[in-house]
């Protein structure tokens, strides 16, 4: 008794059920994924045949055309017959190249092809030239000639026919032709078309095998799938895919978005650490920029986000209105701000301008000239950094036990003295951990320059940055593998200012 | 009681005019901006402020009063919160004072702090007119939504995945999926950016949608969540007969809902600002979101200012409204973790 009330309770969506469900989906998904494999290089094949029918056709018209003005010139040195020739031969390509259309599209044999099309040819010739003497001449030569001609037109027909494949077509495919991805991914739909029957196959096998244990414990696995399959899935095509892909693509050599490459080997590094000779070097001209920006932005931002986190984090009053006010600029677009901050940097109505003509500054060029381009990216950069800096150290302020401040209070030990002496050691983890966050992120600027200087890496593109020259090459250039052995070593910078950066705050944290 | 021991104070001879020459000090100091702003000439303001340093400095060394000087002291926090948070704002401010003005009055110099009406709308009129910005607005919002749902549904289900169902390699797994997390997006861009020009969704809001469908970020913040849920409850449920599906749905996330909220919060903002991926795979006018048409608008009205700034107003309100009913939830989601943009 009790055990069937057991077994009407359990959960029939983790038992066989679940198993029972997945075979007929996978099944159904299977088929659909084979199917339009199928679809695809099907309608690639009939692509390609027609590409392949009329390489021939105009093989052969090209071939019969140019040998049969060489077999009727033969010898002759006359130019006004030279030139009749030709241009009796050309008269009929039109027709001709309609006539062979034709003809191939019936099956005819390209020989017999040739042959009709030198009769017509010989024709058209023959119409241009006067003399008679040299008509019977030409057409002598020209029916001696026919059935070599004939021979090797086909013969060429045949081979020009024989380069369209597949794989050339597939490749020349252009992405906005309707269906394009069946027919560019063939291949992968075939392949997971019969993966997914396979593993429905499996399935359906191991469930008729198994009792009623083995299937619920089939039914779990399949479960711990099904909620990671969304995730996963776009996690593999969107992540890993392309970690993987980017490494393999920079060493391609001059890879680019159609896909084409010209070989194998360290060609794109080399292009981005020499550049052209005799030209800038965008790529480390960038580096030093970014690192520029790093090195000015960050400490700078942190240095005074230290300061404004120690002042929120007292006893305070408006202190929602302060935090709102300091919070404010993390949640805004980039791009909306960075034009205001460009409005603001005005050269000749600008507010900031203004603000120093009461010092008795002069008119500044902020945005065109070329070495005021870092400091108005640094200004901007700490303005919008600092938010999110105030944020994480507040809340490391907050995780500061408060008995060390009330003990050190009854010491009688003074405002700045604790802020020394406590504050600013049990902060120092978070200092770090800051650091690094920000530094990382400042690595990354991009949208800073192309906003504040409308688009262009500075003013007389003197403000590259490691990003900008990747987004340059990748969109501007259409040279994946350049910007992808750029990313690369984007990443490799990173990834050791992180370990550095670590390996400090390790060392601090234990001393 | 602090009041009568203050008067004392004041009344010992030496503190009080230590804190008068203090006070004195701390006028003078004020008064050189102010005489500066208000026109007065450079040497006088220079005067003042000197003068009043040294008072300030004089003031100190006859030692004022303890309480003149703690109110001073947080007089001075005070002072340098709002100067701060002046510098913060100021660019808000003056966005929206800017998409006030009319075209002339941009021109001034000195600027004028306020424009002459404020209910000049007419430059939002004509940037809408010149722009469609309209229909980028509602783009941005149908990207932001269907990101923030996809998004969410594979979080929940992932991180459900990883805290309570158990499969081999679980562990193994997720480390190496928090390994990735140090790839920048930077550099997954350029075979991503390939992918949908590839698969035909190039041009397209899917484009702007998809390859964000799987946050690691997200997930790891969740499962931290799910993880602090104790496991018994998870046991207890399923003997009573739940499934996982409705466990997951009617207990767990109702119980995580403040880390949803941050989460999908956080991934609306980074949504809705997002500009260096539309500007890659969104190329006709009618499918740009609100950053990337704000940007390709300052080429089109070039020196006209005062209707960028209204532009701009458009694209960052909405998120400050945003931010002004939510500033916990998202502050508490950046300090967990930081924005990933």
């Amino acid at each position: 008794m009790a055990g069937e009330r057991e077994r009407a309770r359990r959960p029939r969506r983790n038992g066989p059920g679940r198993v029972r469900l997945h075979i007929v989906l996978l099944a159904l998904l299977g088929a659909a994924a084979l199917l339009g494999g199928v679809v695809g290089r099907r309608m690639l094949e009939s692509r390609t045949e027609g590409l392949a029918r009329q390489a021939r056709a105009s093989a052969l018209l090209e071939e019969t055309v140019r040998q049969s003005v060489e077999a009727a010139s033969g010898t002759e040195t006359d130019k006004a017959l030279l030139s009749a020739v030709s241009t009796g031969a050309s008269s009929r390509k039109r027709a001709l190249r309609e006539a062979i259309a034709a003809q191939a599209a019936q099956g005819t044999p390209d020989r017999e092809i040739a042959a009709a099309a030198l009769g017509t040819l010989k024709e058209g010739i023959l119409d241009r030239v006067a003399d008679e003497a040299r008509r019977a001449e030409i057409a002598g030569r020209l029916d001696a000639a026919a059935p070599g001609i004939a021979l090797a037109a086909g013969a060429e027909a045949q081979r020009q026919a024989g380069e369209v494949n597949a794989a050339a077509v597939r490749m020349q495919l252009q992405v906005s032709e309707p269906w394009y991805p069946l027919m560019y991914y063939y291949a992968a739909l075939l392949f997971a078309g019969v993966f997914l029957l396979l593993f429905a196959l499996a399935l359906l096998l191991l469930y008729l095998r198994g009792d009623e244990e083995k299937r619920a414990g089939m039914g779990r696995r399949l479960e711990v799938m099904d909620y990671l399959l969304p995730f996963m899935a776009g996690v593999l095509a969107f992540t890993l895919y392309p970690i993987v892909r980017v490494v393999i693509m920079s060493f391609q050599e001059r890879y680019r978005l159609e896909g084409s490459f010209a070989g194998w080997g360290p060609g794109n590094y080399r292009y981005v650490l020499e550049g052209i000779p005799g030209t800038t070097n965008y790529f480390l001209q960038g580096l030093l920029n970014t690192l520029l920006y790093v090195l000015y932005t960050v400490p700078i931002a942190t240095a005074l986000a230290v300061v404004i986190a120690y002042l929120l984090n007292q006893k305070l009053r408006f202190s929602a209105l302060f935090q709102t006010a300091y919070f404010l600029p993390m949640v805004t677009s980039v791009t909306a701000v960075g034009l205001v901050w460009r409005w603001i940097f005005n050269r000749n109505f600008g507010v900031l301008n203004f603000i120093l003509s009461l010092f008795g500054v002069g008119q500044v060029d902020f945005l065109q000239k070329a070495g005021n381009s870092l400091t108005v990216l640094v200004i901007f950069g700490i303005w919008s950094s600092l938010p999110f800096t105030i944020i994480l150290l507040l809340s490391g302020l907050q995780n500061i036990d408060e008995t060390y401040y009330t003990v050190a209070r009854v010491d009688g030990a003074k405002a700045f003295r604790i802020f020394r002496r406590i504050t600013v050691p049990l902060l120092a983890p978070t200092i770090g951990l800051v650091l690094i966050i920000n530094s990382i992120s400042a690595f990354k600027v991009f949208t800073e320059v192309k906003v504040l200087f409308s688009g262009y890496p500075g003013p007389v593109k003197n403000l590259y940055t490691v990003v900008y020259y990747i987004y340059d090459m990748m969109y501007e250039n259409r040279e994946l593998g350049r910007a992808a052995a750029a990313a690369i070593l984007l990443f490799l910078i990173i990834f050791a200012f992180t370990m550095l950066q670590r390996f400090i705050q390790r060392r601090w944290k234990y001393d | 009681m602090t009041d009568l021991r203050a008067s004392r104070d004041l009344a010992r001879p030496g503190t009080g005019l230590g804190t008068a020459l203090f006070l004195l000090g701390v006028l003078g100091v004020l008064a050189a901006p102010a005489s500066l702003l208000l026109g007065g000439s450079r040497p006088l303001a220079l005067a003042l402020l000197a003068l009043g340093a040294a008072l300030l400095t004089a003031g100190l060394m006859l030692k004022p009063a303890r309480r003149v000087l703690s109110v001073s002291g947080r007089a001075l926090r005070y002072a340098l919160l709002t100067l701060g948070m002046l510098v913060m704002v100021f660019p808000f401010f003056w966005m929206l004072s800017s998409a006030l003005k009319t075209a002339p009055e941009m021109n001034y110099f000195p600027p004028s702090l306020l424009p002459r009406n404020w209910l000049n709308f007419e430059n939002f009129r004509i940037a809408f007119e010149k722009a469609p910005f309209a229909r980028y607005f509602l783009n941005s919002v149908l990207v932001l939504l269907g990101s923030v749902t996809v998004t969410a549904l594979t979080t929940i289900l992932a991180a459900f995945a990883f805290t309570r169902l158990e499969f081999r390699g679980r562990e193994v797994l997720f480390s190496l999926l928090l390994s990735m997390m140090m790839v920048p997006f930077e550099m997954l861009i350029i075979t991503n950016y390939q992918t949908i020009v590839r698969v035909g969704l190039y041009d397209s809001l899917w484009a702007l949608v998809l390859p964000f469908m799987s946050s690691i970020f997200y997930t790891y913040i969740l499962r931290n969540f799910f993880q602090s849920i104790p496991a018994g409850l998870y046991w207890s449920a399923r003997v009573d007969g739940s499934t996982n599906w409705v466990y997951l749905w009617k207990v767990m996330v109702p119980i995580a809902r403040p880390s949803l909220v941050t989460i999908i919060l956080l991934n609306a903002l980074a949504s809705w600002n997002s500009f260096m991926w539309p500007l890659l795979v969104i190329k006709s006018d009618l499918n740009r979101t609100l950053p990337f048409g704000l940007y390709t608008f300052t080429t089109e009205v070039g020196a006209n200012n005062e209707l960028l700034m209204a532009a701009s107003s458009v694209v960052v309100l909405p998120m400050v409204l945003l931010f002004l009913f939510a500033r916990k939830q998202i502050v508490r989601g950046v300090a967990r973790g930081g924005i990933k943009g």
